[in-house]
């Protein structure tokens, strides 16, 4: 064997093992996710020792989640798969272009947003 | 030593693109995304593996940490994409970490490990600069604009 069919061989096991593997995230949870942002529940962290988080409404879903963003995920993760079952031009492409897709419709979510490494947790500073 | 910066493993880097071939694909969501108190002392230039040292766990968030697939609104995907951004840099990033129904106590950095790997290999830790908790609450963590990490591969 060729060290090109070695490496071909390990990518298409990598790929099926993948995508038969539970922990993975086939398909994208879209019907959930989009429930939440129509509802936008409170999604605060809540203060230790006094506020209940279920109760905080400092943050909703809303901060973290767009239906811009369910959309293009689901989209990516579909064509992830295809592209996983079947590495063909065509599939590179649509992957590529779904993964875009992702990266803008996060973009528009996170305008405002600081561009530094880290950004933190959203998290309400203990005490 | 203290968590006082934010870094890549580079000891696991090295592997990823020497004979090692060390298997960390960044698209996976197997990964996980574990919680250090700011006692722990990270080095990134020797630390391989994932270790409970120092770790922040509580309800809703299990020692050993949240999977990607799994840490996102309504414990979806958090969708890791790996793209060109901006030019010349290639830019990690993910929706945003949204766990509800957490109490944690004082999370000083998240720290990312490849989970399925036998190695438990780290990928990169995130200095939150502060700590922070929740009390059944969302522990939450959105992302800059620019992605969890981007390297620079034109400088």
């Amino acid at each position: 064997m060729t060290y090109a069919e070695a490496v071909e061989q390990q990518r298409q096991a990598l790929a099926t093992a993948r995508l038969n593997d539970p922990a993975e995230h086939f398909p994208y949870k879209h019907d959930t996710v989009s429930a939440l942002v129509a509802e936008d529940p409170p999604m605060g962290p809540g203060v230790p020792g006094d506020t209940d988080g279920s109760g905080d409404t400092s943050r909703t879903v809303a901060d973290y989640m767009s239906q811009g963003i369910a959309d293009a995920s689901r989209d990516y993760i579909d064509a992830q798969a295809a592209y996983l079952q079947d590495p063909s031009e065509g599939n590179r492409d649509a992957y590529n272009t779904a993964r875009d897709l992702l990266a803008a419709a996060r973009l528009d979510h996170r305008a405002g947003r600081g561009e530094g490494f880290v950004v933190g947790a959203a998290a309400r500073r203990a005490g | 030593m203290s968590v006082t910066v934010s870094g890549l493993y580079v000891a696991n880097f090295i592997d990823v693109v020497d004979a090692t071939q060390l298997a960390i694909d960044l698209s996976l969501t197997s990964h996980k995304l574990a919680l250090l108190a700011v006692a722990a002392t990270p080095n990134f230039s020797t630390d391989v593996s994932w270790s409970n040292t120092n770790e922040v766990a509580g309800t809703g968030w299990a020692t050993g940490g949240v999977a990607l697939s799994a840490a996102a609104t309504g414990a979806s995907s958090t969708a890791p994409t790996v793209t060109e951004s901006p030019t010349g840099s290639l830019m990690y990033d993910m929706n945003d970490v949204a766990v509800s129904s957490t109490t944690l106590t004082s999370a000083r950095a998240a720290r990312l490990y490849a989970d399925v790997l036998a190695g438990d290999n780290l990928i990169v830790l995130v200095n939150f600069g502060a700590d922070f908790s929740t009390n059944n609450g969302t522990f939450g963590i959105q992302w800059a604009t620019t992605g969890v990490f981007a390297l620079d591969l034109t400088p």
